[in-house]
């Protein structure tokens, strides 16, 4: 899609960043290929040439020779999504923003932090850790992922039950629109934590996966820290019973800040991954966490292990910060750890994001694994129960073409599930370019809408081409 | 972990799922900043390279060469893979196809002939020269020319028989940490055994995919080893240990090679030395092989604190790599130094008057670091060496 030469490209790239922060060389370009998607893994989609700015000048600068010369641009950040939205569909700039890296303010006083996009989200909670306060999406990849892709996903995690999504603690962005041109969403001034002044542009940009313009910094809402945490660990001889256990808690008037389920296979790969959390052997687990003051989390750690005994279920009830930490950190890790359950095979990203509403969950489990049995593909099914967004791991052989083949079927057959059952394709993870097939048959007429206001900002179409719409 | 063959590597880089958790700790991509550095980038070049897709050459071998082999990788995946040795694996699979380039040729010259080279004459005064000016050591006569072969506790009957691998750093560059390690273990009721005909143990190689050249290396240590009864086999450094133990040296019953600090927590149980040191701040440095590699932790400070008279401080943000790598902080010097820089600047700001660490390597780098500051590093052994006040 370039109308221009890589060379005159490259040497004009150079004229605006240091020339070490301008990538050329093949075999680099060809590494930043790929994200996590299966999809990235079977096909190359190569930039043109990669970009490290770090000032939102720099970005403006790119923009405006991208704009002029029809350049397709796709921002990215540690590059640890699912659905190819970081990976160069149509070739062009790759704009690698995770080492603008900054913390720029915590203004612990107004309850808000300014970030630059490359902040790594765990990074960010140990800063703002020093003021008691915390950023309470709490994704699977906190390790990995940067607080920009987090806005341009609209990615939650594993306290969405209690805390919401990333939208809901953006207050401003600064962007970098196609043309070159720099906004400031949210007040251009402001430091308030409520601002209904005119169009909300910064929740059109929240989850717009970088097809409307470049985020340059992030004005975030922070919380007090909890002052204390436990976790409920319940575990259940029959798979179905859990879904109907995490109503009755939501019954009893309690909302936990997590709940989150693994199947039988994904507590297999756990204890594969960390024998020392030794999980127990059963059809499901469901795992409770609850926070606020170390009072209230007494009260309810007891109400919801009532509840479970009831089930029946065995729980397990822990305050200790080091169980906690690995009962949460093998939750974590269970998306790649799922690959140790097959010797000659992987867990593919692909299919992994659905949502159900809360009395549908029970139904998508046990069809999927059905589905599973008839396309003989094994699924690992874990997740964010409490909010119905269920990830299906499945595992694997990349290299037999059958399986791969019976694979596509089996996504196809999970996201139709989905749509079916009233849910989505997608939770947290976003669309893509592996589930935009989907996008009309989820959004109906209201898609057409959306290619308007992104052609309203976009008019050349150079932001992220080949995604969502 | 020894090389992995071409079809144990397709296995496992078919397991990797590109999550980029390794991206959390890698130190090189840390200051390096882009893809190519991170692990994953490079363990899908290793893909590339094993598939064909991409031909083996000097490009590729620039990125591979972007890797400490720290090993933090590797004890982060959640897919459990080796991601060190893929690396490592991947420039055995690119020396394979280019083995006569001139830097493969010197790197595999200098460290299979090292023993040979000890004899030119002007070896030792180069090597002088070289690290005064690099890291304000003055090396006195290599270890092995100091030390006898055999070492016997002076006033009783021998209670083990201990084979001391004497690495190359501690043998040319920091000879004081064998005498060391020698009057220790022999304070404590061990005869010392340095087989005369050992060699280097062969990591520098690995770590650059001279697989051949390293299974040389390790034939004759083999040989060396066993001509001698022992009880186990000791050294001063984490890195020999980690990759001896990796590759099987002489072991009885399946022993590790253990790291000094290791082998007296777990196999001597040392009294408390009786001589107080100076109520220094003592921080301890694990280094990454210790970590990673041989994944001991807290043998070090449990060595120091029984020593009277110390005061032992946390590193603020805790360990990390300093950045030297072996042979990556003289061919990667801007990274190295920005890794190294990154870590020692903590130190500093954490009051630290003495760092300990049991590897000759990471000796070498944080002193270069930490040199202007006039804050000594040094090894275990040369500290219980002063607080049992023993001779020489």
């Amino acid at each position: 899609m370039p109308q221009i030469k890589d060379h005159y490209l490259a040497r004009a790239m150079k004229k605006i960043l240091d020339p070490s922060r301008v990538i050329e060389d093949d075999l680099e370009r060809t590494i930043y290929s790929c994200d996590s998607s299966f999809l990235s893994a079977q096909s190359r989609y190569l930039p043109d040439i990669v970009l490290l700015p770090r000032s939102t000048r720099e970005v403006s600068e790119i923009m405006i020779f991208a704009f002029e010369n029809s350049i397709p641009v796709t921002p990215r950040g540690a590059g640890s999504g699912e659905t190819c939205g970081c990976v160069p569909a149509k070739g062009g700039i790759v704009m690698d923003l995770s080492t603008w890296n900054t913390v720029e303010e915590v203004d612990a006083q107004n309850m808000q932090a300014m970030v630059r996009p490359g902040v790594v989200h765990s990074r960010l909670n140990e800063h703002l850790g020093r003021f008691g306060l915390f950023f309470p999406p709490d994704p699977g990849s906190t390790r990995m992922c940067t607080i920009g892709g987090m806005v341009a996903n609209n990615s939650s995690g594993m306290r969405a039950v209690k805390y919401g999504t990333t939208e809901q603690y953006i207050l401003g962005l600064e962007v970098v629109l196609p043309s070159g041109e720099i906004i400031i969403t949210g007040g251009k001034n402001c430091r308030s934590l409520k601002n209904v002044s005119g169009i909300n542009l910064t929740k059109l940009f929240v989850g717009s996966e970088g097809t409307l313009g470049v985020i340059t910094q992030i004005r975030l809402r922070v919380w007090p820290r909890p002052r204390a945490r436990g976790i409920a660990m319940a575990s259940f001889d029959k798979l179905e019973q859990a879904p109907v256990a995490v109503l009755d808690v939501y019954k009893a008037g309690i909302l936990p800040s997590g709940i989150e389920i693994l199947d039988q296979s994904a507590i297999r790969a756990i204890n594969l991954y960390r024998p020392e959390i030794n999980l127990p052997s059963c059809e499901a687990i469901l795992l409770f966490e609850v926070d606020g003051n170390p009072a209230s989390v007494h009260w309810e750690g007891e109400q919801i292990a009532e509840i479970m005994r009831k089930q029946p279920a065995r729980v397990e009830w822990s305050t200790d910060p080091q169980r906690m930490a690995a009962l949460w950190q093998g939750r974590s890790v269970v998306a790649a750890a799922a690959a140790r359950l097959r010797p000659d095979g992987t867990r593919v990203f692909a299919g992994e994001d659905i949502c159900i509403p809360l009395n549908k969950v029970a139904e998508s489990l046990r069809i999927i694994k059905s589905l599973g049995e008839e396309y003989q593909i094994q699924v690992v099914a874990y997740g964010h129960i409490g909010d119905g967004n269920i990830h299906t791991a499945l595992v694997i052989n990349p290299d037999n073409p059958d399986e791969v083949d019976r694979l596509g079927k089996l996504v196809d057959k999970i996201h139709r599930l989905a749509i079916d059952l009233g849910g989505t394709t997608t939770g947290e993870h976003g669309v893509g370019m592996v589930r935009s097939a989907y996008s009309l048959l989820e959004h109906g007429n209201t898609l057409e809408q959306m290619r308007i206001v992104k052609t309203a900002l976009d008019p050349k179409g150079i932001m992220n081409p080949g995604k969502i719409y | 972990m020894s090389l992995l063959e071409d079809n144990v590597m397709g296995e496992y880089l078919k397991k990797c799922v590109r999550c980029g958790q390794c991206r959390y700790v890698c130190p090189v991509l840390e200051v390096a900043g882009k893809e190519s550095a991170s692990p994953r980038g490079k363990v899908f070049l290793a893909g590339l390279l094993q598939r064909g897709e991409v031909k083996p050459g000097p490009q590729a071998d620039r990125i591979l060469s972007l890797c400490l082999t720290c090993g933090a990788c590797a004890a982060e995946c959640p897919s459990g893979l080796p991601v060190d040795t893929i690396i490592k694996s991947a420039r055995n699979l690119s020396a394979s196809v280019h083995p006569h380039s001139p830097h493969r040729i010197m790197q595999r010259s200098l460290f299979s002939k090292l023993r040979t080279l000890e004899k030119f004459p002007g070896f030792m005064p180069l090597l002088r020269y070289a690290m005064a000016r690099e890291y304000g050591l003055k090396p006195g006569s290599p270890a092995r020319s100091v030390l006898p072969v055999i070492t016997s506790p002076k006033r009783r009957k021998p209670r083990i028989r201990v084979g001391y691998f004497l690495g190359c750093a501690t043998n040319y560059i920091l000879p004081g940490i064998a005498r060391s390690v020698v009057g220790v273990l022999t304070h404590l009721g061990c005869e010392v055994v340095i087989p005369p005909t050992s060699h280097c143990c062969g990591i520098p190689l690995v770590t650059a995919g001279e697989a051949e050249a390293a299974a040389r290396l390790l034939e004759i240590n083999r040989r060396s080893f066993k001509s001698f009864k022992l009880d186990a086999v000791v050294t001063d450094c984490s890195s020999c240990s980690f990759h001896l133990t990796d590759v099987g040296l002489y072991s009885v019953n399946s022993q590790p090679v253990y790291e000094f600090s290791e082998f007296l927590v777990s196999a001597l149980n040392p009294d408390k030395p009786h001589g107080p040191l100076s109520g220094a701040a003592v921080a301890c440095h694990s280094p990454c092989h210790f970590r990673h590699g041989r994944k001991l932790s807290r043998q070090i400070r449990q060595i120091i604190d029984i020593i009277p008279g110390i005061k032992v401080v946390d590193i603020p943000g805790g360990n990390s790599c300093c950045g030297g790598g072996g042979t990556f902080s003289l061919t990667h010097r801007s990274l190295s130094d920005d890794i190294l820089q990154r870590y020692t600047g903590r130190i500093k700001s954490a009051g630290i008057q003495k760092l300990v660490t049991v590897c000759p390597s990471c000796i070498m780098q944080i002193s270069r670091g930490l040199r202007s500051q006039e804050i000594p590093v040094c090894h275990p052994a040369e500290m219980l060496h002063a607080s049992y006040r023993l001779p020489g």
